[in-house]
């Protein structure tokens, strides 16, 4: 800026005049640092290394200790970390887990009720439940807001009260938990280290790391078995292992435990129940690909996961499993997007949850640039468990010509919800069968074969095989395997609008295709006429144009019902694109 | 001069691996195919991308980005015009005679 112009320096400075030369500024430039905030800077990180993929870290720290992120603090943990204040707001200000408060804005309540609104919490009355609450509530030592999928969705609907989950919730027991002043996770009781190894944990991994095991073998013990990923992509894990073997190293490792996709909760049902499993699977894959280090990314929505992982991996540590820092845990902060591998990596990185553009591959450019191994839990969770029964054991669970187990997270209007152990190339019907059948009074109208993603499909195409691949030709995917199951009483097109305004609030805002498109659509499907022709060129447009999966296969819900539901009685009146 | 694109046979390869198939000598190896086939047609910034293993979009995306770049085959002789303020004083917008 040029000297001789005459600036304004805002209401309480005074402005500059022509011809004042070199004369010293009454006010110093931007934001000052505030001694208070960062002495409390540094007495929270205390001797934590200033590395910058470390910020949403002690972004956490702040936000824990302070019930938000003011700008001060923000301010000094910029000085700490040597940051530009640009970079720490725009990562502050992506997660939804983080509340910057800016110079004169209101802090947050104490209290924040976080009320899920994901589709079986929606079908459940989660609209009616956050109304409530939120009428209830008292502004000032309260809170209420809508959240997305908690992976809760067996106990719909539900609320999380500071950490603390209330599950089948109703205003009267949140109500109960605010006043309680409980806001801690519970814990379940789960299999820690002793009780895994007393069962025979870790003898895998030994022998593979005494060499009673090849590399080779091993992988091709995973090619036979079938074993996919399970995060939503099925990439075989055999191949995935071997490429990444191809590129030099040093290589890592990273294990993707942001489950976000609406209706999955499968990761969660193993961590809280049996951790080690996985974490075999994890240290078998690392030793596998010659991974000099373990990140685990953990969604915040799973705070008592969470606390499972931290302890157990000082256990692991204790016992001399693992080397010190051999295996970092990560703590998301409320972004769906990040369960996309390499968004997932970007903020592993510190940073915001952008995907990247491939290729390169993650297997060859991943994680601070290094060949990197990504995994699903469950998918390591089923490594162990294969080398000891075998390829052949598992692969023969597979049926209709599908291989393997899969762990289907069933929720919706059956009787029983829950994670369901079966087959690969099991039917939906015989989940709804196994879920106990359909609630009482509700008839199976139509499901998702894949969380919010994976498209709508109507209960006569019940009986077609789930696994990878085979709903191509519908126009849906099976992704992570969550089932909902819709009833009678349920309006398809009320279950796609939730979806897609789910999109719409985790499109990470990258590339316009997603970022315009996901608005676009829920506004065409909020109308009580769907234009077909309309939301198929949108659709083609937001599938080719878009960076990631998110933007790729968030039309998969409306395109899918226009195909199967143009009949639905509220929805005559569908103008019909190509294929509707 | 406005013909089909033209052959490529390979050409694209052999600027690439002269720069070390390496990201970072995009705009060179830009310059480079510019010189060889006149512009940037589509089908190279496919394969130069598919050489250096970077997306398309970051190819095309400079491609777009700097105006040196043509996109389309360019006549035989071409005329650049500078129409700053200079030009546009001595009445520019005229056009110089055919």
């Amino acid at each position: 800026m040029n000297d001789e112009i005459p600036l304004n320096g805002g209401p309480d400075r005074p402005a500059r005049h022509v011809g004042s030369r070199k004369r010293a500024r009454a006010f110093p430039k931007g934001r000052q640092i505030d001694l208070e905030a960062l002495e409390q800077v540094r007495e929270l990180l205390a001797d934590r290394p200033r590395r910058h993929d470390l910020l949403i870290e002690y972004l956490h720290l702040v936000q824990d200790s302070y019930g938000c992120i003011s700008s001060r603090h923000l301010r000094a943990l910029c000085e700490e970390l040597r940051l530009p204040q640009a970079t720490a707001y725009e990562v502050a200000t992506f997660y939804a887990h983080f509340d910057v408060v800016k110079e004169g804005e209101t802090p947050p309540p104490p209290t924040t009720i976080r009320v899920c609104d994901s589709i079986t919490c929606a079908i459940r009355g989660a609209d009616a439940l956050y109304e409530a609450l939120k009428s209830a509530a008292d502004a000032s030592k309260v809170r209420v807001m809508r959240a997305p999928c908690m992976g809760r969705c067996d106990t719909a609907p539900v609320c999380e009260v500071g950490h603390y989950h209330v599950d089948y919730a109703t205003p009267k027991g949140v109500k109960a938990v605010v006043e309680s002043g409980n806001r801690k996770p519970e814990i379940p009781t789960y299999d820690d280290l002793a009780t895994y190894q007393a069962k025979g944990g870790y003898t895998v991994l030994e022998a593979c790391r005494a060499g009673k095991q090849s590399v080779d073998d091993v992988i091709q013990e995973m090619s036979d078995a079938g074993l996919r990923g399970l995060g939503g992509a099925g990439f075989p894990a055999g191949r995935k292992w071997q490429i990444v073997r191809t590129f030099p190293g040093p290589r890592l490792m990273t294990i993707n435990g942001d489950e976000g996709e609406p209706g999955t909760f499968k990761d969660r049902y193993y961590l809280e129940r049996n951790p080690h499993q996985m974490f075999e699977g994890a240290l078998i894959a690392a030793w596998a690909v010659e991974a000099e280090r373990i990140y685990l990314y953990m969604r915040d929505e799973y705070p008592a996961v969470l606390h499972i992982l931290a302890h157990e991996i000082a256990a692991l540590e204790k016992a001399g499993i693992v080397g010190k820092g051999e295996i970092e845990l990560r703590r998301g902060a409320g972004a769906y997007i990040c369960g996309e591998e390499s968004a997932m990596i970007e903020s592993i990185e510190g940073k915001r949850g952008y995907p990247r553009n491939r290729p390169p591959y993650i297997a060859e450019v991943g994680l601070f640039g290094r060949p990197t191994l990504n995994h699903n839990v469950e998918t390591l969770h089923w490594v162990p468990e294969i080398l000891r029964k075998g390829a052949k054991w598992f692969a023969d669970q597979g049926v209709d010509g599908s291989k393997g187990l899969r762990s289907w997270s069933v929720s919706g209007r059956v009787k029983k919800p829950g994670v369901i152990i079966a087959p690969a190339g099991i039917t939906a019907r015989k989940l709804v069968e196994m879920a106990g059948g359909m609630e009482e009074g509700h008839e199976f109208k139509a499901y998702l074969p894949g969380g919010a993603s994976g498209g709508i499909l109507p209960a006569r195409l019940a009986d077609l095989p789930l696994d990878f691949g085979t709903l191509d030709e519908y126009g849906c995917f099976v992704g992570s395997h969550a089932i909902v199951i819709f009833s009678e009483k349920d309006e398809v097109a009320d279950v796609v609008v939730n979806l897609l305004r789910f999109f719409k609030d985790e499109s990470c805002g990258q590339c316009t295709p997603c970022r315009v498109g996901c608005d676009k659509a829920v506004a065409l499907l909020e109308r009580r006429d769907w234009d077909g022709e309309l939301l198929h060129e949108l659709a083609q447009a937001m599938s080719d144009a878009s960076i990631c999966g998110l933007g790729q296969a968030a039309p998969n819900a409306f395109i899918s019902a226009l195909k199967f539901f143009s009949d639905e009685p509220a929805r005559t009146d569908v103008t019909g694109g190509p294929e509707a | 001069m406005s013909e089909a694109p033209p052959k490529n046979e390979g050409r694209v390869r052999e600027i690439c691996e002269a720069h070390g198939n390496r990201p970072e000598e995009l705009l060179e190896i830009l310059h480079d195919a510019q010189d060889a086939f006149g512009f940037a047609a589509k089908d190279l910034s496919a394969e130069i991308a598919q050489a250096l293993n970077i997306s398309r979009t970051k190819d095309c995306g400079v491609i777009g980005f700097y105006h040196d770049y043509r996109r389309e085959p360019p006549g035989r002789h071409i005329i650049e015009l500078c129409r700053a303020e200079a030009w546009q004083s001595v009445n520019g917008w005229e056009g110089p005679d055919e």
